[in-house]
């Protein structure tokens, strides 16, 4: 699947099996507890593109409740590590996804600050960090660029 | 800056395009066993030896072009017995005329052309040499079937006195990076230059720029395992600034302007300039985009991340440069 940021061209193009994953999300989704994790992927400036191929999913030390998601350190850092290293050093941090009980999903005002911060961090090695919420039906993507939130667009028949 | 080595290492491995390939080799033992077949009575006889960048151990694949091999014929004939030095090509010709399409006698070869999906996507070039002549040495045939007599002519060559100065030039590992360097800036021509018309330099002319003292081999001995660390970054850095100070400015008669100008003569026969077919503007043009190359590679040496400079390198080489990133730090996140 494909998605494209319409103001420069950046194209996510999301691995099936992480697709696969995330509809478990939104076909499973109990309205009990949140879940959330971070994305993991390649960067591919060749084609202006950045391709996510993992993410990780609650590990015991995240905070879950039914309207909130806070994420620790333990367990995704570990994760992120062992991706790297098999990858060649080729895996980066992509950015973050976590559950809404919205059919549409919307960011909060907490997710927008959250995005925020995380888009201005210095050490990050994508240009473009991406954040996605599963709905009850949907999914939707927003990256950041100039502090704003940009929604990215499905690219069909692809 | 950042140590790439393992990167260009990787890189190299991407585009390296050698004489073990087998389906090159396939294409060129067909081809010859057809000769050998085909060739008629009249025909001298010939032996037969590899020639070009393969040969050289500095060919890469092909970005857009198709896959060139090249191959020379050495016939055991007296240039003096053949007026028309076209006419050795003929033999080679109709020997191989039917087995493809496309079979041309060119002005220094003899070339079939192999298409796959209505696109050329091999050619092999069989240059033809003279090779029993009253001074010992070897003549290659120059012109096409119908050139006015004046261009069918032989001229005096030595393809294997070339591939024995580039092979010769270093040793061992040493050897290696002045390939690997020379394949980087083959690479670099490749992804930067269209594949139509004459506007970029060829390979050989950048290959002996590198032989001719632009390259110098690149290494630090690592104190505790006294191992030779080579640094691919470092010298083709150099490679490219000293092929930068080779070029001159000066007033162009043709292009009525000031032009930056190269010149690089064959170290062997015929000696000619290597740069003779570019004009004075595309060689102006060329200055260009080695100062623009230099100053991404300045760009590089200036990053810290490791994402950052191997997207550049990407922008200069193209999708075989491999993207690393430094290790990743996940924090912490809250969502609602
Ligand atoms: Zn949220």
């Amino acid at each position: 699947m494909r998605y494209k940021n319409s103001i420069d061209n950046i194209i996510l193009e999301i691995d099936e099996q992480v697709e696969k994953l995330f509809y478990t999300y939104v076909e499973n989704y109990d309205f009990a507890v949140e879940s959330g994790g971070i994305l993991i992927g390649t960067l591919n400036p060749a084609y202006n593109s950045v391709r996510l191929t993992n993410i990780t999913e609650p590990f015991p030390k995240d905070i879950r409740t039914q309207y909130e998601f806070k994420r620790s350190e333990d367990g995704h850092q570990n994760a992120m590590n062992n991706f790297w290293e098999q990858s060649n050093f080729r895996k980066t941090y992509l950015g973050e996804w976590h559950t809404h009980n919205q059919k549409i999903p919307q960011p909060s005002h907490i997710d927008i600050k959250n995005w925020l911060k995380i888009s201005k961090k210095k050490n990050n090695n994508s240009e473009w960090i991406f954040f996605i919420i599963i709905g009850t039906e949907e999914i939707c993507i927003w990256t950041i660029q100039n502090k704003k939130i940009i929604k990215l667009e499905r690219i069909e028949n692809y | 800056m950042i140590d790439l080595q393992k990167e260009f290492i990787e890189f190299h491995d991407n585009i390296k395009l050698d004489d073990e390939n087998q389906k090159l080799r396939d294409k060129r033992e067909i081809l010859l066993k057809k000769l050998k077949n085909n060739i008629s009575d009249e025909a001298a006889s010939y032996t037969t030896f590899n020639q070009g960048s393969y040969a050289m151990g500095t060919g890469i694949y092909p970005e857009d072009e198709d896959y060139d091999i090249d191959v020379g014929l050495k016939f055991d004939i007296n240039k003096d017995d053949y007026d028309d030095a076209v006419e050795p090509k003929k033999w080679v010709r109709d020997a191989l005329d039917g087995h493809t399409k496309h079979v041309d006698i060119k002005r220094s070869c003899v070339t079939v052309t192999y298409q796959e999906n209505g696109k050329s996507a091999y050619h092999v070039d069989f240059a033809v040499y003279a090779n029993d002549n009253s001074d010992g040495k070897m003549y290659i045939a120059k012109g096409k079937e119908f050139s006015d007599k004046e261009y069918r002519y032989w001229e005096e060559s030595d393809p294997q006195g070339l591939i024995k100065l580039i092979k010769n030039k270093y040793s061992g590992d040493d050897a290696a990076q002045f390939r690997r360097t020379i394949r980087y800036i083959k690479k670099w021509k490749t992804h930067n230059f269209s594949s139509v018309g004459d506007s970029a330099p060829t390979g050989i002319a950048l290959t002996i720029l590198a032989y001719d003292s632009c390259f110098s081999v690149n290494k630090t001995t690592d104190w505790a395992t006294k191992k030779s660390v080579y640094d691919d970054f470092s010298a083709l850095h150099t490679c490219i600034k000293n092929i930068k100070s080779r070029f001159s400015y000066s007033w162009s008669e043709l292009a009525q302007q000031m032009c930056y100008k190269i010149s690089a003569n064959l170290p062997v026969a015929p000696y000619s300039n290597l740069f003779s077919k570019m004009t004075d503007k595309q060689m102006d043009e060329l200055y260009s985009r080695i100062t623009n190359m230099l100053s991404k590679l300045d760009e590089v040496k200036g990053k810290t991340k490791r994402s950052e400079a191997c997207t550049i390198l990407v922008e200069l080489f193209g999708e075989e440069f491999p993207v690393t990133v430094d290790k990743s730090i996940v924090g912490t996140s809250e969502s609602a």
